[in-house]
């Protein structure tokens, strides 16, 4: 029995899995004005000239410039993409012993609240690797080829696998911490011990 | 000192994990990679999953990575191949400590069984996209991307439990 997790657990990722969806899709329009407005200051820090205007639309984050000709399309990153870790958090939370008592949902907002602050950091990345690549002899003029490659690469990385592999981090990092996962790979004679203790 | 001891090995277990990412990113990453390894990777998938989708549907077929048909198109890229997720599954099971021998297994069963998965989930939005264009986004990005990846948390859970029992017992004999 011991060498196979729990069954219970599917049916709680799968609760979990639902509750993340209904958090992600259902709080997307507020959560892309607070990613937009987060982002923001932190991309015009980086610039010599702060002039980058970022606005939610539609599940998008649009990026606005002085120099950008008026109705011509917006530059944009597609906010959905960049947040839908938060519905594999919640799936593998609700994995955990008792997944809502205080001490696991207070687990879980902190997480998220460091997820939240990965995709503020993820959104700056996106932008500035739209403005590095593609705004044509704009992006060459304005970036050199370091910071060009930096940009692609930390945007690439967290779209492949970053997105996904921080929300697993923090999930486990969160067990470490609290010695709490279901999933336990603690020795059982260990825990029976530490129990008597 | 149990409990300081499961803290140090999960601890080394994440650091080695994001090491293991680091790695298998940078490998990704190389120009020559993508075109001669991963973009042919996909091409295959997107073929063996038309094939699967020709059986209730003659009008579909594969056009390199592009899943297509005379009401509906769908270009497979990197995020929807898969490869992300079989990168996690690999730098879990090789972050985790057991031996070659399990490792191979793990690596042998869990990379087919996430592909085989994924053949499913391109039949899927393709099924969506054509049908229920409005539904497509959702599944797409936030149904499908995550359920794919538990998979391959759920097989580590079961894979690893497996292992640290067996470890139990050898450090018993």
């Amino acid at each position: 029995m011991r060498r196979w997790p729990r069954l219970i657990v599917a049916p709680k990722a799968i609760g979990g899995f639902l509750a993340g969806l209904l958090l992600w899709w259902g709080l997307s329009g507020p959560y892309d004005e607070f990613l937009a407005g987060m982002a923001e200051p932190l991309v015009r820090a980086l610039e010599r000239f702060p002039a980058t205007h970022l606005q939610a639309w539609n599940g998008y984050i649009l990026v606005f410039r002085p120099e950008f000709l008026p109705g011509a399309p917006k530059p944009a990153v597609s906010a959905g993409h960049l947040t839908a870790n938060i519905v594999l958090l919640s799936a593998l939370f609700a994995t955990n012993r008792r997944p809502v008592s205080l001490r696991n949902v207070s687990a879980f907002a902190l997480a998220a609240l460091i997820l939240a602050g990965i995709h503020v950091l993820a959104v700056v990345a996106n932008v500035e690797s739209i403005y590095a690549w593609d705004l044509g002899a704009w992006s060459s003029a304005h970036y050199g080829i370091v910071e060009r490659r930096m940009w692609e690469a930390a945007t690439n990385f967290y779209t492949l696998v970053g997105a996904f592999g921080s929300a697993f981090l923090l999930w486990w990092l969160s067990c470490t911490l609290s010695a709490n996962a279901s999933l336990s790979h603690d020795p059982p004679q260990r825990r029976a011990s530490a129990g008597q203790r | 000192m149990a409990a300081n001891s499961t803290r140090r090995r999960r601890a080394l277990f994440a650091a080695k994990f994001v090491a293991f990412l680091v790695v298998f990113y940078a490998f990704v990453a190389i120009g020559a990679v993508d075109e001669r390894l991963i973009v042919p990777f996909t091409a295959g998938i997107t073929r063996v999953s038309v094939a699967g989708m020709r059986i209730v549907d003659r009008n579909v077929h594969a056009v390199g990575t592009t899943i297509a048909s005379d009401r509906f198109a769908m270009d497979v890229k990197n995020g929807c191949n898969a490869v992300e997720t079989m990168m996690l599954f690999a730098a879990a099971v090789l972050a985790f400590p057991a031996s070659a021998r399990s490792r191979i297994i793990g690596l042998a069963v869990g990379l087919p069984v996430i592909q085989l998965v994924n053949v499913v989930r391109l039949a899927t939005l393709y099924w969506i996209g054509s049908r229920h264009a409005s539904w497509f986004e959702i599944f797409h990005m936030g149904v499908w991307q995550t359920a794919i990846i538990l998979i391959g948390v759920a097989m580590f859970a079961i894979w690893s439990a497996t292992n640290a029992a067996l470890a139990t017992t050898d450090r018993r004999a």
